[in-house]
C-alpha cells in the first residue's frame, strides 16, 4: 500500500518543496473591471524547454497568450519566460481555466473581479477562491489541528525561531496523523463496503473497524503496489479466511480509494507558485501578508487549500472624476445663484 | 320727466365734471421716468417672448432651493464614502501590523505615501504621546504624594523628638 509513501511524498512535496523553476502568476486589474495575467517562469538557462514549458502550470496557457523570453540580469544562469494576456473580465478567464485538460480542472477555482459603484469611488475587488481539495472527506480536520496549526499549514506564519519552528514541527506532525487517519478510514471503508458486496452470512456482520490498527500496520508496512498483500494480512490477523474473496470483486475492492490516492498525490505533487495582484487605487482591504504599494501576493502551495477553503481577497477604491467635476459644477452653480441674488 | 331721462341728465353732469377736473402731479419727471421705463419693459419682453431670462432663473426660489438641496446631498455623500474609505484603511493597516509581527517585519508597513494613512499615523502618535503624557503625570502625581506623605512623617517624628528633648529638659 502507498500509505507510507503518502507520508514521505507529503514530506518531501508540501513542506520542503523545492523546485527547478519558480512560478509567479500577476494579475494587473485596471480600473474599469479588466485586468491582464501575466505567467514568469524562471528557471536554468541551460533547460530552457523545461522552463518554458506550459506543462505543470497553475492555470492553462494556450496559443492565445504572448510569450517573451528574457535572460535574467541579475543571474545570468537563469532564463525567464513570460506569458501574458489580457483579459475584458473575469468570465473570460473563467472560461479558459473550465477549458482546461489537465488533472487541475478538478480543483475547484473561482476567480470573480467586480467593481462596485458608489459615487465619488468605486471598489474594485478580486476574489479567488479555491475550493477544499482534500479527496477524503470521512474525517474532519478540525479534530486533529487548531486553527493556529492550519496557520502553519497554509503558509501564513513563518518560522523565525526555534520556538516557532517546534510549533510548526507540532502541527507537521498533527496534519500527517490526520492524512494518515483519513485513508486508513478510507482503507477500512473500502473493505468494509466490499464485504458488503460479497454477501456473505458467515462475515455479514464482521466489524472490521476493531482491526484499524492492524490494518494501518499492514498498510504502512507494504510499500508496493499490491493491495492483495493487505486482504492476506487482514484474512490472517482476523482468522476470516472468507476475507480473501474481497481480490475476486469486480469492480476492484479498492478502485475508489485508488483514485482519491491519484489525486491526493497530483495535488501533493502541484507545483508551488506565488500568485500577486496589482489593484488600480488605494488598498483597502486584503487578506494577503505581503503587501507592497498596490501589489499583494500569496505563496499557493498543496496544503493551502487540502484541508479547507483557501481564498485570496483585495480590495481597492478608484476614484471617479466626473463625480468630483459634477460636485464642483453644482458648488460652483450654488455660488454664482447667491452672488445673484446678493447683486440682483 | 321721467326716472329714465334724469338719470342720463345726471350722467351727462358727472361727465362733465370730470372733463372739467384738472388732475395735480405732485413729481411729474418721475411719472414721465416710470412710464418710459415700463414701455421699455413691454418692449423687451415682446423682443424675448414668453421665454425667461437666465437671471430670471438664477433668480428663482425653486431653482436655488435646488442646486443649494444637491450641494448639501454631494457633500453629505462624500463625507460618507470617505468615512468609509478611512474606516478601511484605518482595518487594513492594523491587521497588516500585526500580520508583519507574524512575520518578523514590525517595520515594513507599506501604506505611507496616501494623505489619508498618514493623517491616521498622525493621529495615532498624538493619541499615543497624549497616552504616554498622562502616564507620566500621574507618575509625577503619585511621586509627589510619596514626597508629601514622607515629608509629613518626617516632620511628624522631628516634631515628636522635638517634644522628647523639651519634655526631658523641663524634667531637669
Amino acid at each position: 500500500m502507498k500509505t507510507k509513501y503518502f507520508i514521505i511524498a507529503f514530506l518531501l512535496m508540501a513542506f520542503s518543496l523545492s523546485s527547478c523553476r519558480e512560478i509567479t502568476v500577476k494579475t494587473k486589474v485596471n480600473s474599469d473591471g479588466s485586468f491582464s495575467r501575466i505567467i514568469t517562469l524562471k528557471g536554468d538557462i541551460n533547460d530552457s524547454a523545461s522552463v518554458a514549458s506550459i506543462h505543470g502550470l497553475p492555470y492553462p496557457v494556450d496559443e492565445s497568450w504572448a510569450l517573451t523570453t528574457i535572460r535574467d540580469t541579475v543571474d545570468s544562469t537563469k532564463l525567464i519566460c513570460i506569458y501574458s494576456k489580457n483579459f475584458g473580465n473575469d468570465d473570460d478567464l473563467q472560461a479558459e481555466i473550465a477549458s482546461d485538460t489537465s488533472w487541475m480542472k478538478i480543483l475547484d477555482r473561482e476567480i470573480t473581479i467586480k467593481k462596485n459603484f458608489m459615487f465619488f469611488y468605486s471598489f474594485v475587488t478580486y476574489r479567488e477562491l479555491y475550493k477544499k481539495a482534500d479527496p477524503s472527506g470521512l474525517l474532519n480536520y478540525k479534530d486533529y489541528m487548531s486553527a493556529q496549526d492550519l496557520e502553519w499549514m497554509v503558509g501564513n506564519r513563518l518560522p523565525l525561531n526555534t520556538k516557532d519552528s517546534v510549533m510548526r514541527d507540532s502541527a507537521e506532525a498533527r496534519a500527517e496523523r490526520y492524512i494518515l487517519d483519513s485513508y486508513t478510514s478510507e482503507l477500512i471503508t473500502s473493505l468494509n463496503n466490499g464485504i458488503k458486496r460479497l454477501k456473505d452470512p458467515e462475515i455479514q456482520y464482521f466489524d472490521l473497524d476493531a482491526y484499524r490498527h492492524d490494518t494501518l500496520i499492514a498498510a504502512y508496512l507494504k510499500d508496493s503496489d499490491s493491495h492483495e498483500y493487505i486482504i492476506d494480512s487482514l484474512a490472517h490477523i482476523t482468522g476470516q479466511p472468507v476475507l480473501l474473496k474481497l481480490k475476486d470483486l469486480s469492480p476492484p475492492v479498492f478502485s475508489g480509494l485508488i483514485n482519491k490516492i491519484d489525486l491526493f498525490e497530483k495535488i501533493m505533487m502541484m507545483h508551488e507558485y506565488t500568485s500577486e495582484v496589482e489593484m488600480p487605487g488605494l488598498l483597502t482591504a486584503t487578506n494577503a501578508v505581503n503587501v507592497v504599494g498596490n501589489t499583494v501576493s500569496w505563496h499557493v502551495q498543496p496544503t493551502s487549500f487540502y484541508f479547507d477553503n483557501y481564498e485570496m481577497f483585495v480590495e481597492s477604491r478608484v476614484v471617479n472624476y466626473w463625480a468630483f467635476m459634477l460636485s464642483g459644477f453644482v458648488l460652483l452653480l450654488l455660488i454664482v445663484v447667491f452672488v445673484v441674488r446678493i447683486f440682483k | 320727466m321721467n326716472p329714465e331721462d334724469k338719470a342720463r341728465e345726471r350722467a351727462n353732469r358727472i361727465l362733465r365734471m370730470l372733463k372739467e377736473y384738472d388732475p395735480e402731479i405732485k413729481y411729474p419727471g418721475k411719472l414721465t421716468d416710470e412710464i418710459l421705463g415700463s414701455i421699455a419693459d413691454v418692449a423687451q419682453l415682446n423682443e424675448a417672448g414668453s421665454k425667461k431670462t437666465n437671471k430670471m432663473i438664477l433668480l428663482n426660489i425653486n431653482f436655488r432651493r435646488l442646486v443649494a438641496a444637491a450641494a448639501i446631498l454631494l457633500l453629505g455623500i462624500l463625507g460618507y464614502e470617505q468615512y468609509i474609505i478611512l474606516n478601511r484603511i484605518n482595518q487594513l493597516e492594523i491587521q497588516l501590523e500585526e500580520a508583519a509581527v507574524k512575520k518578523g517585519a514590525a517595520n515594513s508597513s507599506p501604506f505611507t505615501q496616501t494623505w489619508e494613512t498618514r493623517a491616521i499615523a498622525n493621529f495615532r502618535k498624538i493619541k499615543d504621546s497624549n497616552r504616554s503624557l498622562a502616564e507620566k503625570a500621574r507618575d509625577v502625581r503619585d511621586m509627589m504624594k510619596t514626597i508629601d506623605r514622607n515629608s509629613s512623617v518626617r516632620a511628624d517624628s522631628y516634631r515628636a523628638r522635638a517634644l522628647d528633648k523639651y519634655n526631658s529638659m523641663t524634667m531637669r
